[in-house]
């Protein structure tokens, strides 16, 4: 006898394998926690070495953020290795993170001409639009409620001196990153 | 097809692990889908080992569609 495929089965085994694509999101909460940890004890270190009026006082940056890109960098490169499909909303977020990050340094660059005052609050607002961006294509309502918080903690920065926008960067890192990514942590199998 | 229209691109080995299907299966499948231009198939080296990966083509998308739309429209869904 011929195994021929009922149209119920097929349209189940259609069914099947759309849901076998769904990506544990979970996975991507590693890059949330390092960045944030990172972010927060640098801008933190900073504002402390700042009030202590330490001369290299931007030093916790130079450090911490290296090493956070070195971190992240090696999650990564193990992960494209062992990676066996690309995926819609792998290469969405590549992109998402691609541009921020070219966006940051330029952010980073403009400093230069307009000075740090200038330029944190669009760094944070940057931050934001990160977490919001990704937070909609992961469907994942606390990196949306982040990016919110974090666009907030931006337009407050505007109205504070240097060394008090060091703390609305870490309150917006907290809020959008640091939390959000533990409660995605969770979702890792 | 189903499971390739929902990704960029997966390789043998995920393919062969969601489907379920045996190694010698899949291959004549993929072979079959390529030789229709349903599927776009790449073979390289990964590791130091052969890797082959596979994209659906437009045609495949088409083609996909198609079989869909006729399928819903005989069950009624």
């Amino acid at each position: 006898m011929k195994n021929e495929l009922q149209p119920e089965q097929s349209v189940a085994i259609m069914a099947q394998m759309i849901a076998e694509t769904r990506q544990n999101i979970g996975t991507g909460s590693i890059y949330y926690l390092v960045w944030g940890w990172a972010t927060l004890a640098s801008a933190l270190s900073h504002y402390v070495l700042l009030s202590q009026g330490y001369v290299h006082h931007y030093l916790p940056w130079a450090i911490l953020m290296p090493l956070a890109g070195v971190v992240t960098g090696v999650i990564s490169y193990r992960e494209g290795r062992k990676a066996t499909v690309k995926t819609h909303l792998g290469t969405a977020m590549a992109y998402l993170w691609t541009g921020f990050l070219v966006m940051l340094l330029i952010a980073l660059g403009s400093s230069i001409r307009f000075g740090w005052e200038v330029a944190y609050p669009f760094i944070i607002w940057l931050y934001g639009l990160g977490t919001f961006v990704s937070g909609g294509i992961l469907r994942f309502r606390p990196l949306i409620a982040g990016g919110i918080s974090a666009w907030v903690f931006g337009i407050v920065a505007i109205f504070l001196p240097f060394d008090q926008q060091l703390l609305a960067l870490s309150a917006a890192i907290a809020t959008s990153y640091i939390l959000p990514g533990h409660l995605l942590s969770r979702f890792k199998k | 097809m189903s499971l390739l229209a929902n990704v960029v691109s997966a390789e043998f080995t995920y393919i062969k692990s969601k489907t379920g299907a045996t190694a010698g299966n899949l291959s004549v499948q993929i072979d079959k889908l390529h030789q229709a231009n349903y599927l776009e198939v790449k073979k390289d080296f990964k590791a130091r080992r052969p890797r082959t990966t596979c994209t659906i083509s437009p045609k495949g998308k088409q083609a996909l569609t198609e079989y869909t739309i006729a399928i819903k429209s005989y069950l009624n869904i």
